[in-house]
């Protein structure tokens, strides 16, 4: 019972930074919501081992990051072996409703490696811990900086270019 | 804040070594800072950014369709149309076999198997015929003593 409780409150903590985390790597909401649904699932089914884990959020978000990186793959596979099918990118704008710069540093922090664009998710959009994103990225905290310092570097080079230069694609 | 106040904390950012609440007056300073320095704008667009992205919220949760799933119902179909073509050239392979193999009517002339249909059917037809022409006539026969008793 009390584990039931535990568990609606991570949910309901978690639902909107699980359905950021998984929207700023499938930049497809409608399978980002898939995916989030997914991920309750399976915390429901180890709420004991992710509600007693030193970080219970950081633990949720590395199911999530996992899980789209999964459906990630197999997307890309199917994309590859279909012959008649438009294959996607990602320089459509993700969010129709966020502003240019929003978008724009939105696929900058989907283009980068997968450690990089977790580190710079969680810390700033997120507001994560250090501690906590090394739990879930799997590293030291020292990793994260290093991971959190390219990222920021990388995005900020990007929006320059924009400002500077204009709306380029990748 | 001293304009070397924070550019030095926002070198420490880009450094990836500054806490959150240091993170957040970097973004005070941003948003409320009418004449920013020219390096800064691009960082200031950036931190925006970030606490726009952090506004996306998660769809209203729809009960999950449970049922059947797409791929589950490609495979029964893929079954079901196996089933039906195999089905289909089974009757047709028995029709065959049965119309090719397996006369529907044999008859014997004068000792000699008659297989082809068409002739068994035309000899069939005349026995039968010879055979009703001759009850007519030994019926008429019984009905001609009957007549010739009863007179």
């Amino acid at each position: 019972m009390k584990n039931e409780t535990q568990y609606i409150e991570l949910v309901s903590e978690l639902r909107n930074t699980i359905y950021r985390l998984v929207l700023s790597i499938t930049s497809d909401s409608a399978e980002a919501e898939d995916i989030v649904q997914d991920v309750f699932e399976r915390i429901w089914l180890i709420r004991d081992k992710v509600l007693n884990s030193t970080f219970p959020r950081a633990y949720a978000c590395r199911i999530a990051h996992n899980l789209a990186i999964d459906r990630e793959r197999i997307k890309k596979r199917r994309q590859t072996f279909s012959v008649n099918d438009e294959i996607t990118t990602n320089d459509i704008t993700i969010s129709a409703e966020l502003s240019d710069i929003a978008s724009i540093t939105q696929q900058a922090i989907a283009s980068l490696p997968e450690k990089q664009r977790l580190a710079i998710h969680l810390r700033d959009v997120e507001g994560y811990e250090i501690e906590e994103i090394a739990e879930v990225l799997g590293c030291d905290n020292t990793s994260v900086r290093m991971n959190l310092s390219r990222a920021r570097s990388s995005v900020r080079e990007r929006i320059t270019e924009v400002l500077n230069y204009g709306v380029k694609r990748y | 804040m001293e304009l070397n106040d924070i550019n030095r904390l926002i070198d420490k950012y880009f450094e990836g070594e500054t806490s959150l609440a240091e993170q957040r007056t970097i973004a005070s300073y941003l948003a409320t800072e009418e004449r920013l320095p020219k390096e800064h704008i691009p960082i200031k667009a950036m931190f925006e950014a970030m606490g726009e992205l952090k506004t996306i919220q998660a769809p209203q949760p729809q009960p999950k369709r449970r049922g059947i799933s797409l791929s589950l119902i490609r495979h029964i179909a893929v079954a079901a149309a196996c089933v039906v073509a195999v089905i289909v050239v089974a009757t047709r392979t028995m029709t065959s076999t049965t119309l090719h193999t397996e006369p529907m009517i044999i008859c014997y002339v004068d000792g000699a198997r008659v297989d082809d249909q068409q002739k068994a059917e035309d000899e069939m037809r005349r026995i039968l015929g010879n055979m009703n022409e001759n009850v007519t006539l030994a019926m008429a026969r019984i009905d001609k003593v009957n007549l010739l008793k009863t007179k």
